[in-house]
């Protein structure tokens, strides 16, 4: 999989999704954004500053976090430990705070259990707390999936396929859930294949095949692109179809 | 965790702490009491083998190396330069540490059986210094005579921690310090850290993890407390040789991790009970005990591959839904 002069920009607030056929580079575009692969060229910004030879973990600590496809929750802890576990970047004590059971140790396991219960309340995962994460429904793994990463207070989520999997009322909610992410004022990049979820809630699009951009913008001036009509759908097709998707 | 199961923890430690403050007075034997202290000084280094083996999940063929370092570093500074005991075993400690830290810092950048083997291979370098290193180690001689531990502060007030009994509470304090330790480790945002590594390593960094630095963390905790193992045993015995290098020191802790339950904190000590109390209390029965243990070593990875201690919790755990079917949920 590679990336040819593919740049693309995500303004604040916004929600971004990245779509294109399977090997179109879309997961690749996500590697490198977070520094999972590094890139041979090009650069990253965040937030004005360039990131591009920083490992993973410290674009993760700017703010800058993302999901997995099926790997991005620890299945043999429970719920409550996942989102627990995943906010590494809250905790300001030190292993000698941990092993003398300091009083500032105590302040910061309170406080990451006000954070973890307040994430999984958010997500609806609460009643679920002690599951342990494998034995979750398919459609709460997703939703764990996205706790790990809220966890950790990030100004920008990208989510690598959430809906992969869910049934239609599991993607409803799916999509309600982004937009209320959103609205706390969390900027978030998307890769979907669920083009009803896409279409509906991203503000903008950018559309890949075989590691190039070939459109860009609003999602419906996307659906009646005739290029990316061409590469969903094969010449000579209606774009009434490709809204339909998923 | 529920409240019976808190209870229950807190009983089980209790009774342990209750049994192993009674055992030496139940075993006024010598050789038992000899065995007593063993045990102990196995409990160290199997528990310190479990943070690597069982928290972030790598195998170390090594572990000797770090044990063998420790009873030497001891051994030097109270017998040639002179430091009093007291003093000799926490700088063993520190020693011990720091070579952890070197070792680690190069082999943990490996994983699976390359970082083994690699493990191995500087156990081996350190074991073959030692043999040769004339001077400082007089070679395969050793020592012996290496000073007693000694408490208090000398010209006022001494105790001579020699007797087999006392060496045992001696050593049983270092195991129950050494367990806290671990406990509060274990249970803290640096033990989530371990097991978010051995779990699920590419969101662990997708969170701001940086892997390395906790792989290499969690080394050096183990080597130190392999030390601490190691200077246990060269002031109980007060004789070392570069037997204490050699892969046999390597290979027991790593059997007494892997059957006793790995990533457990009771596993440690079963494994230990299991390889190094009862090939002992069996010796009259010849080398056919050592046929039993290999067949019981095979059982246990055919049957209970995560451990008799995972087993032990299944048990339980399954014990008690059956006894109260409402609590299905909490599983």
């Amino acid at each position: 999989m590679a990336l040819r002069e593919v740049s693309l920009e995500v303004q604040p607030h916004e929600i971004l999704g990245i779509i294109g056929p399977n090997g179109a580079g879309k997961t690749t575009c996500f590697n490198i954004l977070t520094g999972f692969y590094s890139a041979t060229s090009g650069t990253v910004f965040f937030e004005g500053q360039e990131v591009s030879s920083m490992p993973m973990e410290k674009r993760a600590l700017l703010g800058m976090v993302r999901t997995f496809q099926h790997t991005s929750l620890f299945p043999k802890l429970t719920v409550y430990e996942n989102v627990l576990t995943a906010n590494y970047k809250m905790n300001a004590t030190n292993l000698l705070h941990h092993i003398f059971r300091s009083g500032a140790f105590k302040k910061t396991e309170r406080e990451l259990d006000k954070k973890a219960m307040e994430v999984l309340e958010f997500l609806g995962l609460r009643e679920q707390r002690d599951m342990m994460a494998r034995n979750l429904p398919y459609g709460s793994q997703r939703k764990l999936e996205i706790a790990n990463a809220l966890a950790t207070d990030p100004k920008l989520l990208l989510l690598d396929e959430p809906a992969a999997g869910m049934d239609p009322v599991e993607s409803q909610d799916l999509m309600r859930l982004i937009k209320e992410i959103q609205k706390r004022g969390i900027t978030i990049m998307l890769v979907e294949h669920n083009m009803k979820l896409v279409m509906g809630i991203c503000d903008r699009l950018v559309v890949l095949n075989y590691g190039s951009k070939i459109a860009e913008g609003k999602p419906k001036d996307i659906a009646q692109n005739p290029d990316v009509i061409n590469v969903y759908l094969g010449k000579k097709q209606d774009s009434f179809r490709l809204k339909n998707r998923g | 965790m529920n409240r019976a199961a808190r209870n229950r923890r807190n009983w089980t430690r209790f009774l342990g702490l209750v049994v192993a403050l009674l055992l030496p007075i139940v075993f006024q034997d010598a050789y038992l009491r000899n065995i007593l202290v063993i045990f102990g000084i196995y409990c160290l280094l199997a528990l310190s083998l479990n943070i690597i083996v069982g928290y972030i999940g790598e195998v170390s063929l090594g572990h000797a190396a770090f044990f063998g370092l420790g009873g030497y570093a001891s051994a030097i500074l109270s017998k040639t330069v002179g430091f009093p005991v007291l003093l000799s075993i926490p700088s063993a400690v520190v020693i011990s540490g720091i070579l952890g830290l070197f070792i680690g810092y190069l082999a943990l950048r490996l994983r699976g059986p390359y970082f083994a083997i690699t493990t191995l291979a500087f156990a081996e370098i350190i074991r073959l210094i030692v043999t040769n290193w004339v001077d400082l180690t007089r070679g395969p001689l050793g020592f012996t005579q290496i000073p007693p531990l000694v408490l208090g502060i000398p010209g006022w007030f001494e105790f001579k921690v020699m007797s087999e009994l006392r060496y045992y509470y001696f050593v049983l304090v270092l195991v129950g310090l050494v367990f806290l330790l671990i406990y509060n480790v274990v249970h803290s945002p640096t033990g989530r850290t371990f097991l978010a590594i051995r779990e699920q390593e590419p969101l662990a960094r997708s969170v701001g993890i940086n892997p390395f630095r906790y792989r290499v963390l969690a080394f050096v905790i183990s080597t130190m407390i392999a030390g601490l193992a190691g200077a246990a045993y060269a002031h109980f015995f007060r004789i070392i040789s570069p037997d204490i290098n050699m892969v046999y020191y390597s290979a027991i802790p790593l059997m007494m991790v892997m059957v006793g339950g790995r990533g457990t904190l009771l596993g440690p000590f079963l494994g230990a009970l299991l390889f190094a109390v009862l090939p002992e209390l069996f010796r009259t029965a010849g080398t056919i005990r050592m046929v039993f243990f290999a067949s019981f070593l095979l059982a246990t990875i055919v049957y209970m591959p995560e451990g008799i201690a995972v087993k032990i919790q299944t048990f339980i755990r399954d014990w008690e839904t059956k006894k109260s079917p409402q609590e299905l949920g909490d599983v």
